[in-house]
């Protein structure tokens, strides 16, 4: 990693808000992904997860958008604040 | 030629409800992504005008990710209309502007229509009208459809009459897009004079298929030397189209951002409210029971609220029948005819009514307030894990929850899974759901062989929700195994990147839903289910009263399927049932009772004792209810969703998918429980 600040948005506290860096998903497919705004410069944050911790649900845009923990690992998000 | 009206917007922000107010059309609404699929036409007097509306599918933005947003995106660049009505959500303002912005630069003849006002009050976010009026230099009216009086759409109503006029202050796409901008707008002008050229120059950088696919329809002398002065443009600024598309999209975000800042103000615990009810409905501990309890609430209510109206119902029809009958020999009618309408459309007729239609008035309506309150895309998220192992999209369980209404709602309503494989997946599995078609035959032999006798109503009904809820839970299991069986063989391929907005959560509009859904869904239902009822019971009698040789063509018919039937656990009567039952879910039992009883007599079928022992004078053993039911649950779908199937895919081989898999599972499983059930009990 090069910078310790920067994680994968997948093991983001709850709560706590990031500043995407890179989405590293194949581009066919994260096409839906990014036209609901999850792309480099927009901030996000992680509010919830299902029962079984997977998908999780992140604040983007004013809107509660469900992820799977896949895609999540391969977003990079430099952490801005921390969650409770 | 009336003028026409589009309505565009986000999903979710109420353009249905806006389009319901204003033309007083029915259009089914629910708090859930997706849930207007294609295009809907109204007409409404707008000072004494005739104006034509169309409510177009909710899109996130013009770059379509799915089938339905093509459909918005197509309307909006090629179609027909004379001006837009922008309908925003007052309570996520930025979201809806990235979509504003893109129309408006394709069309300046728009309003804004800021709806959900009542929602953004609740919440404390203050929306600074005039301010967004500036910004997009349009008429923006503030409206809550929702609501009867003072819901702004008076207001809309004139602003509409008269020409709109909305111009958006230029988006700054950066020097070296701007760049390529300038260098093809003059080419575009001269080749599509109609076209905004500022618009078409970003679109033909930005390359993308379809839609250069329906400009390429419109202009084919001009598509190509456009694309050439396209790549050209790129070549010069050394920039490709996907990071173009990169630059736009952001570009349109960070204007819809920077508009939100000034015009909306959202206290910091404005959805604070949302975020509890999400910790119940979706916590590890909370989650799921809290799911199960609400699905095995819907059906003892269902099933409890209907039994006093079922029994009502299936007296009053008994005496009319007998007074038809009597009517009909007293004036001289031949009884052989005479018995041909009361035993074999009448009382068929009559059953139906009577078991089909209260559960039906109590479930629809219960079931379309929890999809109006936005619970539905949480099930869909805290589901979603078991759907990723089976290789397909989160969506299917919303399909799902839709099938259980109607299969073939269900199956229309696969058009908002993104992906071709998961689509076809979710259609061609969408039987094994049991629809409420299924519940009256479901509930009524798990009462005969299951309830106890005589078992107190109370009690009854809720072993009655419990089973309901336990053949639900069979029917998702068995989806989830097909679904894994396609997506490992026939459909290859590993699931595609899942992202649902969980919106917030919307108090229902309880009388307007009682309404709504006794119209269109109860009432429609039922028509279907009579359609095929009277019919199948002309037959039935036909085929239990005329003979070959020394049987009738029903014995003869069901003696045949016997031998088969009886493998799997049924017999041939039932089977028969089954295969007659194919125009509408509802008339198997009907049809069943009625081949074992056709000897002419009527039999009092209000009493469930007594069907219990017309079905075990006939055979009917405990394995043989526990079959019936599997097969109830798993078989071919209705004429109606087979239809369907063939409508959405195009595909004979998915319709054929379609009928083969479920009928194949809930074969096998019956052979398994019927040679096992019996070592057993």
């Amino acid at each position: 990693m090069e910078h310790p600040d920067i994680i994968r948005l997948c093991d983001l506290d709850f709560g706590a808000t990031g500043e995407i860096t890179k989405v590293c998903i194949d581009e066919e497919k994260s096409k839906r992904i990014t036209q609901l705004g999850i792309i480099k410069g927009s901030t996000i944050q992680k509010m919830l997860c299902s029962p079984f911790k997977d998908p999780c649900a992140y604040f983007v845009h004013g809107s509660l958008i469900a992820l799977r923990n896949h895609d999540a690992h391969n977003i990079f998000v430099r952490k801005l604040t921390n969650g409770e | 030629m009336n003028e026409t009206i589009a309505l565009v917007g986000n999903p979710n922000v109420g353009k249905s409800t806006v389009f319901n107010a204003l033309t007083g059309l029915k259009q089914h609404t629910g708090n859930w992504t997706g849930k207007t699929v294609g295009k809907a036409a109204g007409t409404f007097m707008c000072n004494g005008k005739k104006l034509k509306l169309v409510d177009l599918p909710g899109a996130y933005s013009l770059k379509p990710q799915s089938f339905e947003e093509e459909v918005t995106r197509d309307f909006i660049y090629f179609g027909d209309y004379s001006k837009a009505i922008l309908v925003a959500d007052s309570t996520n303002l930025k979201r809806s502007l990235i979509l504003i912005l893109q129309v408006l630069e394709f069309t300046q003849s728009a309003v804004v229509c800021l709806n959900l006002s009542d929602e953004a009050a609740k919440k404390g976010i203050v929306t600074d009208i005039d301010e967004l009026s500036l910004q997009l230099c349009s008429t923006v009216i503030p409206t809550s459809a929702k609501k009867k009086k003072n819901n702004g759409l008076d207001s809309l109503k004139s602003v509409i009459d008269s020409p709109c006029f909305a111009h958006s202050k230029r988006i700054d796409y950066g020097e070296k897009t701007e760049n390529a901008i300038n260098m093809l707008e003059n080419f575009c002008k001269k080749h599509c004079p109609d076209m905004p050229p500022r618009f078409l120059a970003l679109r033909l950088l930005e390359n993308e298929e379809t839609f250069l696919q329906r400009l390429g329809e419109i202009y084919p002398d001009s598509i190509e030397p456009l694309l050439r002065e396209a790549e050209l443009a790129r070549c010069k600024i050394g920039i490709a189209s996907d990071e173009i598309s990169y630059i736009i999209n952001n570009a349109v975000i960070a204007r819809a951002e920077q508009i939100a800042k000034l015009c909306s103000k959202v206290p910091p615990n404005a959805h604070a409210f949302d975020r509890k009810l999400d910790y119940i409905f979706t916590s590890r501990l909370t989650g799921i029971p809290v799911m199960l309890i609400m699905l095995l609430f819907i059906f003892w209510l269902t099933v409890f609220g209907a039994n006093y109206p079922s029994q009502l119902l299936a007296d009053l029809f008994a005496k009319l029948i007998s007074k038809v009958h009597n009517a009909f020999i007293s004036v001289g009618i031949n009884p052989t005819a005479c018995s041909f309408v009361c035993d074999g459309i009448l009382s068929t007729i009559g059953r139906i009514v009577s078991v089909m239609l209260p559960p039906m008035a109590i479930f629809f309506p219960l079931f379309t307030i929890w999809e109006d309150f936005g619970y539905l895309p949480r099930v869909a998220f805290n589901l979603d894990r078991l759907f990723q192992k089976a290789g397909v999209s989160g969506k299917q369980s919303l399909t799902m929850c839709m099938g259980l209404g109607c299969n073939a709602c269900g199956i229309t309503n696969c058009r908002i899974i993104d992906s071709q494989r998961e689509r076809s997946i979710a259609v061609m599995t969408n039987g094994f759901i049991p629809c409420n078609g299924k519940f009256p035959t479901i509930i009524a032999i798990v009462t005969m062989f299951f309830a106890g006798a005589g078992a107190n109503r109370f009690i009854s009904s809720i072993t009655q929700a419990l089973a309901l809820t336990a053949i639900l839970i069979t029917g998702v299991i068995c989806t989830l195994a097909c679904s894994k069986l396609l997506s490992e063989t026939v459909y290859k391929g590993k699931s595609d990147s899942f992202a649902l907005e969980l919106p917030p959560y919307r108090a229902p509009q309880a009388g307007t839903v009682i309404v709504r859904s006794i119209l269109d869904r109860t009432v429609f239902v039922l028509l279907r289910a009579l359609c095929a009822a009277a019919p199948a019971g002309a037959v039935i009698w036909i085929c239990a009263n005329v003979s070959i040789g020394n049987a009738s063509i029903l014995t003869a018919v069901s003696q045949f399927l016997d031998p088969f039937a009886s493998f799997f656990g049924l017999d041939g009567v039932i089977l028969l049932g089954f295969i007659l039952g194919f125009p509408a879910n509802e008339i198997v039992l009907p049809i069943i009772i009625m081949a074992y009883t056709c000897n002419g007599t009527l039999v009092e079928f209000s009493d469930l004792d007594s069907l219990r022992i017309l079905l075990c004078d006939n055979g009917w053993t405990v394995t043989t209810a526990i079959c019936t039911i599997v097969f109830s649950l798993m078989h071919f779908p209705c004429a109606t969703s087979c239809i369907t199937v063939f409508k959405e895919t195009k595909s004979l081989a998915q319709t054929l998918g379609a009928i083969f898999l479920p009928t194949a599972f809930g074969l096998c499983i019956c052979a398994i429980l019927a040679h096992i059930i019996p070592l057993i009990a």
